[in-house]
């Protein structure tokens, strides 16, 4: 309990930094951003306590703003994306009821459903904080390029951190 | 209302991401409410110390760029300082020319302002440059002053610059008088302090007072009468008919930078006389 908390305490701590630190500058072409930190709403537990999982959300959304300077927009999509991780979830990963709630890694889904899972999250995400971004949807070819662009980038580089851990976690055991 | 709580309790999570909600929404549509926190923004402590670290890391690869920029900078300025450097010269030499005092010596003459570009003082023949030459109607025979006395005489003439034997060349010799009276003789700097001439062949019989002024006779063409020299400060030594005596000279060779080139109308109509008389001799 301990070692999970410390472990996604950094993870958070982690995520807000890279995000800040280095993906808030990748821009490709000017369409396609990183929104990284997300990574730490698609791995919290889903057994987490839903209020738990919401205020963690709004508060990494929220750190992510202070940095980068756009109050409410991150904080708002996180929160957003949170109350979907249930369905997405659901939809996504086949399960038995008297299953215990596997740990949403790549581990715990194995690839096709982490994939499927993490694909939805990321598109979700996008397409929250680019409409939110560009509060219109008048330039809606722009606003589906950049939630597309967008969510590729997204998507390529949590399924590189979602790789690391899981190879790390293999050696371990 | 045990109702109302069963449904917050049950429906607490929706509650939650309402007021989250909520709350983003209103920090995002309110702008000044939240300007009004600088915690809000990166300019909060945490997120300037990163920020900090961060750039003093990432400062190092815009280092070239940078580098670049500076020198094309650095070279505009330079290029700007050299043409103001110019303006501002010609705009002296216009105002001096106006307001630097024309002694009554200078009746008669003409002269041409110029700028002194290279000079010595520290070797056995000083030689001066000047940046106007033939074009600006200077030629080799006229004589150099500046607002404290005799500088030198042009020798050498381009077509925009001059070359002069300064006073401090033991190869100028000028002739020259106690001022107040018509006792003269001839002016020569022997090497050594650049402060310091010698007034040589001076009759035996004049006498000489420390501080007393020398000034040009007007004797050649090169200056008119009357330009101050220097003034006496010692003996020098004496043979059987004249005196030499030290003189402290008024221009201070290591300052000189605006000069004047003295015209005389009448140089070749007096050169030629005096020649005349000399072949009739």
């Amino acid at each position: 309990m301990t070692r999970d908390v410390l472990k996604y305490t950094l993870m958070f701590v982690l995520m807000v930094l890279l995000q800040a630190v280095i993906f808030n500058h990748v821009a490709i072409f000017n369409v396609a951003c990183a929104f990284v930190f997300i990574y730490f709403i698609i791995r919290m537990p889903m057994s987490l306590n839903p209020i738990v999982a919401l205020t963690l959300s709004f508060f990494l959304g929220l750190s992510v703003d202070i940095f980068s300077d756009t109050a409410g927009m991150n904080s708002l999509a996180c929160t957003l994306l949170c109350a979907c991780r249930w369905p997405a979830f659901a939809l996504c990963v086949q399960r038995d009821d008297e299953q215990e709630l596997p740990d949403p890694s790549l581990r715990g889904l194995g690839w096709g459903a982490f994939f499927k899972y993490a694909l939805a999250l990321t598109v979700t995400y996008s397409a929250l904080i680019c409409v939110i971004q560009a509060f219109s949807f008048a330039d809606y070819k722009l606003l589906l390029v950049r939630i597309g662009a967008s969510a590729l980038l997204t998507f390529l580089i949590i399924l590189g951190f979602a790789s690391i851990t899981h190879t790390d976690s293999a050696k371990r055991l | 209302m045990r109702n109302l709580l069963n449904f917050l309790l049950r429906y607490s999570a929706w509650m939650v991401a309402a007021i989250y909600v909520v709350i983003s929404v209103l920090l995002l549509v309110s702008e000044n409410a939240y300007q009004r926190h600088a915690w809000l923004t990166s300019a909060n402590g945490v997120s300037a110390w990163v920020y900090g670290g961060v750039s003093k890391v990432t400062s190092y690869f815009n280092l070239k760029a940078n580098n670049e920029d500076l020198m094309t900078r650095n070279a505009l300025l330079e290029d700007e300082i050299v043409q103001l450097k110019q303006q501002l010269r010609d705009i002296k030499l216009q105002m001096y020319g106006d307001s630097m005092k024309v002694t009554p010596a200078f009746d008669g003459y003409s002269y041409v302002m110029a700028n002194v570009i290279n000079n010595s003082v520290s070797r056995p023949k000083n030689y001066l440059t000047l940046d106007r030459g033939s074009a600006d109607g200077i030629a080799p025979g006229m004589g150099i002053v500046d607002q404290n006395g005799i500088v030198g005489v042009v020798s050498v003439v381009g077509r925009h610059s001059a070359r002069a034997i300064s006073l401090l060349n033991p190869d100028f010799r000028l002739s020259c008088k106690v001022k107040g009276t018509d006792f003269f003789g001839s002016l020569v700097w022997e090497g050594g302090d650049p402060a310091i001439a010698v007034l040589e062949e001076l009759p035996r019989h004049v006498r000489l007072h420390r501080g007393d002024t020398i000034v040009t006779t007007g004797y050649s063409s090169v200056f008119p009468e009357g330009i101050i020299v220097g003034t006496i400060v010692g003996d020098h030594g004496a043979n059987n008919n004249f005196v030499a005596i030290d003189i402290r000279l008024t221009t201070d060779f290591n300052r000189v930078g605006m000069v004047r080139v003295i015209r005389d109308a009448n140089k070749a109509e007096r050169d030629s006389i005096e020649q005349d008389i000399e072949k009739t001799e």
